[in-house]
């Protein structure tokens, strides 16, 4: 132990005297360790970003949509506002509503915008976590008596109605049938908001949409349950069961999907992706590492005198060799700390700029550490060797 | 103490190989003061080089204080070199960028001495060639007589068996040289073997006993009374 702390103080004391030549050595340590570092930080964040906001629908959320692709003339697969009346009354289901999706055009005194509007039941308030900025959202009296009144973004009534204040009680011209605006609410700032472009979005009863399909069919059905993991997959068997049976075509012609797959599936995805890019990023580690051996090696010829002077005095092969890995492994270390720090700073700066949370993964502080010392091991092996193996009399010869 | 049977060396030059040292026998006993000598290619330098297991021979028995040395393996060689030889060289080989105590400690070091152990004996060797005062400065800001001092110092820290000095005044002025004959002698004088490779006859004459090399062959060997 002590001989092996003398090393490192031999070492530390030859790259001190060699400041700017151990600087430029791990200057590709500190790129590839901060990239790796990086890339596995920001995926993580996008990660969890992504993840919390669809855990935000809970635990027992689902959906389940039909297969259009499936069936004939006769039957095929659908879902309609009577299935879901009769799906609400099923055990294990708590809130649950219909969706159904259509573009219109809104007239507001001579101006016109476009509106995607989600038409549901108003169990959509709690399932969307609804942020209402004014008035309130529509009831399920008004979804069941049809009457025509629409939730708006707040983007639309700043825009166009003096603000959401103001915009309560309005009235909006959708598709020709006049709405009344009983609430404005705040769009979450989503990673995935502003992806619609100019469109507004606005949420209104299922029972009072201008646009209807034949026989009441909707989109598809979204709904929670208290039930969790084996016990809500069930249901959601069940579920596709009964609506087969009232449509008479196979289970297998509705789709569902719960919260705790969709999680799954994106983690999976992050995680490939994850894989991916830290692995190029651990190829600029590899070429980090050939430049640590580039200067071991220059580093072991420039000092085959003072090899051969340490083995005049008993250095032994093993004592010379663990010398020269000890300042190899210093190097990748140092460097795997300053890219550490940088990487960790990268990361901290992307999320502030795109307000993914920040996080700093352990996992890729640990694997930044150990595949730095391990490049400095393996690097060092080469360079060190050959200084173990140098002649003693050739050595002390070398000038 | 050393005991040579039949040691010569040969080294493979291209494809001639060249007989440095032809067969030989020599036995030098604890506590004598050998001066080798000969011209430049006599092989005293292969000798010592040998003698110091720097190098192994290619025939011959090499018995060194009790124990055969020719066939060790690097590892033990490095032992050997550790704990039996002090080696002491014409430029001095000291490591340029350690103070002169880290340079003495140096050997140490190698064989495992605590640390405060170290410091302890390293000072007072320096204290016994006399440079106490300059523990702290670096290597080149001594002069060449202070240099040689402290690869002296180096050289007895492991209480070596034998001292090997190769030209040890080759890079001095004569009355650095003659200090540091002084030295020796001194060493000499408290039980330590001498061996010591040069081509200065006024330097060999320190030496009780000298012994003649010229084309990798022993002339001559002969033994004073008293040191001139």
């Amino acid at each position: 132990m002590t001989a092996f702390l003398e090393y490192v103080g031999i070492a530390l004391e030859n790259l001190r005297l060699n400041k700017l030549r151990s600087f430029l050595t791990i200057i590709g340590i500190v790129v590839g360790v901060a990239a790796v570092v990086t890339v596995v930080s920001i995926g993580e964040a996008g990660r969890h970003s992504v993840v919390s906001e669809i855990s935000q629908y809970g635990d027992g959320f689902f959906v389940i949509y039909p297969d259009f692709s499936q069936g004939n003339a006769q039957s095929y697969p659908t879902i309609t506002l009577r299935d879901v009346d009769e799906i609400r009354k099923m055990p294990g289901v708590n809130k649950i509503s219909p969706y159904f999706s259509f573009g219109t055009l809104a007239t507001v005194g001579r101006e016109t915008a476009t509106f995607l509007i989600n038409a549901g039941s108003a169990d959509l308030y709690e399932m969307e976590k609804i942020e209402l900025v004014a008035g309130r959202f529509f009831s399920e009296a008004e979804d069941r008596s049809r009457q025509k009144v629409v939730v708006i973004e707040k983007a639309f009534a700043d825009k166009y109605l003096g603000g959401a204040e103001r915009a309560v009680n309005r009235q909006l011209v959708l598709n020709n049938s006049v709405y009344r605006i009983v609430g404005v609410y705040k769009n979450p700032d989503s990673f995935l908001s502003g992806m619609e472009g100019v469109q507004y979005r606005a949420f209104m009863p299922i029972g009072s949409a201008p646009v209807r399909w034949a026989g009441d069919r909707v989109d598809f059905l979204q709904a929670t349950s208290y039930l969790k993991g084996e016990e809500l997959d069930r249901l959601v068997d069940e579920i596709k069961a009964f609506l087969a049976k009232r449509h008479r075509v196979e289970p297998d012609g509705y789709f569902s999907q719960t919260g705790e797959q969709l999680q799954q599936q994106v983690s999976a995805v992050f995680n490939i992706l994850q894989t991916i890019i830290g692995s190029i990023a651990g190829i600029s580690l590899l070429v980090g590492g050939i430049g640590v051996m580039n200067i071991m090696l220059v580093s072991v010829t420039e000092r085959t005198k003072e090899i051969g002077i340490r083995k005049a005095i008993g250095a032994t092969p093993g004592a010379i060799m663990g010398q020269f890995i000890i300042e190899a492994v210093i190097l990748c270390f140092a460097g795997g700390f300053i890219g550490m720090l940088i990487g960790l700073a990268a990361s901290g700066v992307f999320s502030a700029a795109t307000g993914w949370p920040f996080f700093v993964s352990g996992r890729a502080v640990l694997l930044a550490f150990l595949f730095s010392s391990a490049v400095g091991i393996f690097f060092g092996l080469y360079p060190a060797n050959k200084a173990a193996r140098l002649q003693p009399i050739e050595a002390l010869r070398y000038e | 103490m050393i005991e040579l049977t039949g040691v010569s060396k040969t080294y493979r030059m291209g494809t001639v190989d060249v007989q440095a040292l032809h067969p030989l026998d020599l036995t030098i006993e604890a506590g004598e003061f050998v001066a080798i000598m000969g011209p430049s290619g006599s092989g005293k330098s292969t000798l010592l080089n040998l003698l110091g297991c720097l190098d192994v021979p290619t025939t011959g028995v090499y018995r060194l204080d009790g124990k055969e040395v020719q066939s060790l393996d690097e590892e033990e060689l490095a032992r050997v070199r550790n704990r039996k030889i002090g080696f002491v060289f014409q430029n001095f080989n000291l490591l340029a960028r350690q103070t002169v105590l880290k340079n003495v400690e140096l050997p140490m070091l190698y064989a495992g001495v605590p640390r405060r152990e170290r410091t302890a004996r390293a000072k007072e060797l320096l204290a016994k060639v006399g440079l106490a005062e300059r523990m702290t400065h670096k290597p080149n800001e001594l002069s060449g007589g202070q240099r040689q001092r402290v690869a002296i110092a180096r050289a007895l820290t492991m209480n070596p068996a034998v001292l090997l000095a190769d030209e040890p005044t080759g890079n001095l002025d004569t009355k650095s040289s003659h200090e540091i004959m002084e030295l020796f002698a001194r060493i000499n004088a408290e039980g330590s073997t001498v061996i010591l490779v040069t081509h200065e006859p006024d330097i060999a004459a320190y030496a009780r006993r000298i012994i003649r090399f010229a084309d990798g062959r022993m002339l001559s060997d002969e033994r004073k009374e008293a040191a001139g």
